[in-house]
């Protein structure tokens, strides 16, 4: 049986719920006005699935998975007439990722296709349109966030003053939050080397990316839809931090650090400021 | 094999989505035999000659019309030459960038004050690069997400 978790924030009552699926931490928060036997009855259901979804989305998508899709694919082993409309969805999307980001984002198709970088945030903001913001209708429900290894889709109920606080994890120490915001819908996606090591590659080069001064430690991207967020912080994470070629093409706002600790906001194609993290 | 091959055996396959994942359709003139999993909503034929390279992908362009997006659809097309992809195009974007529309809320972020202690009681929810499930116990998440009040 999976465990809700409750906490009260003002006069509102958080249930959260934890998943384990891919190595990835999901939680799951539901804000409703009473807490009670149905509600959680409601909310275990979407919990399971979730879960059931993101089983199926490691079944096409794991790179590990000798079975899965996206192997029998990369294997020749299956066409991709052949591959689940999910996996072609998947596969048109990544195309589209790649020219929007002018390259900075690929999924590599000439060679083995590797489509992991976009499959988590289209994967969270599928689960979250499908399952969780749907419950917004019943007026119980107040807000509903999916957050999965720290990117997230969070929607919130016109009704109430509710507005989820996002906190942004300092790279260089992840006890501590480095910047905040409030917003009622939307998404946030990070990218970075700082929790999982060197995972992101240079593209032309076929290289990790390097812990370098002016390279990007970490990449967060705000916007109303996490597809798109996730691309691009997973785009900018490959960039430096002088570089900004990728601000006009890129909209809504975020922050980036650089390994120089350097930090930098951004607001509708704009840079708002660039300052260095002392304390960081 | 060339290009020249791709195109004269040109196909489609068609990426179809409405509003959700259960409205995808597929349809391709190049290659039918492993449709099975598309195929309540598949209107595939095999009427063109088709011409495939051992271990290789089908040769051909292929075109799909996709919307994974909420804001728009995207359409793409890709041409496999040797059995290999060779080339992956847009060919119809998101029109007029309405994401700029959708997003006119969005919010700057604040900086904490770096020098206090950082007074998370009033977050719900962090954001960071990737973390896996093993490093999650000692996160700010997992502490937030039991920490009965």
């Amino acid at each position: 049986m999976m465990k809700i978790y409750k906490k009260n924030i003002d006069h509102y009552i958080m249930l959260s719920f934890e998943i384990n699926e891919m190595n990835i931490p999901f939680t799951g928060q539901i804000v409703v006005k009473e807490d009670d036997e149905v509600t959680r009855e409601v909310i275990l259901g979407r919990a399971k699935k979730i879960h059931e979804w993101l089983v199926l989305v490691d079944h096409i998508f794991s790179p590990f998975r000798t079975n899965s899709e996206l192997t029998l694919y990369n294997h020749r082993k299956i066409e991709m007439t052949g591959t689940n409309l999910l996996f072609q969805e998947v596969f048109a999307l990544s195309i589209w990722a790649k020219e929007m980001t002018q390259g900075l984002f690929s999924a590599n198709f000439v060679g083995k296709y590797n489509p992991t970088g976009a499959v988590k945030g289209w994967a969270i903001e599928k689960a979250e349109r499908i399952q969780l913001a749907p419950l917004l209708s019943d007026p119980n429900f107040v807000a509903v966030n999916l957050n999965g290894g720290g990117d997230m889709q969070f929607s919130s109920s016109d009704k109430h003053n509710w507005q989820w606080e996002i906190g942004i994890v300092n790279p260089f120490d992840n006890k501590k939050v480095i910047s905040c915001f409030r917003m009622k819908n939307g998404a946030i996606a990070a990218s970075g080397t700082s929790q999982r090591g060197e995972h992101l590659f240079n593209s032309s080069t076929g290289r990790a990316i390097p812990e370098k001064n002016f390279n990007v430690i970490s990449s967060s991207v705000i916007g109303s839809e996490l597809t798109y967020s996730d691309i691009w912080a997973t785009a900018i994470a490959t960039t430096t931090i002088n570089d900004h070629s990728w601000l006009k093409r890129l909209s809504g706002s975020g922050l980036r650090i650089s390994y120089n600790k350097k930090s930098e906001r951004w607001l509708n194609h704009e840079i708002i400021d660039q300052k260095e993290l002392i304390y960081a | 094999m060339s290009i020249t091959l791709a195109i004269a055996i040109d196909g489609y396959l068609l990426f179809f989505k409405k509003s959700s994942a259960e409205n995808i359709a597929i349809d391709s003139s190049v290659n039918s035999q492993s449709n099975s999993n598309a195929s309540e909503s598949s209107s595939a034929s095999s009427s063109s000659s088709s011409s495939s390279v051992d271990s290789g992908y089908q040769n051909g362009t292929y075109t799909g019309k996709s919307a994974s997006m909420r804001w728009g659809n995207v359409q793409v097309k890709v041409t496999i030459s040797n059995g290999e992809i060779t080339k992956v195009q847009t060919i119809k974007y998101p029109t007029d960038n309405p994401h700029d529309q959708q997003v006119n809320s969005s919010v700057l972020p604040t900086y904490e004050d770096e020098a206090v202690k950082n007074d998370s009681s009033k977050i719900q929810s962090f954001s960071g690069a990737t973390e896996t499930w093993k490093g999650f116990t000692k996160s700010l998440q997992s502490a937030l997400n039991k920490a009965e009040s």
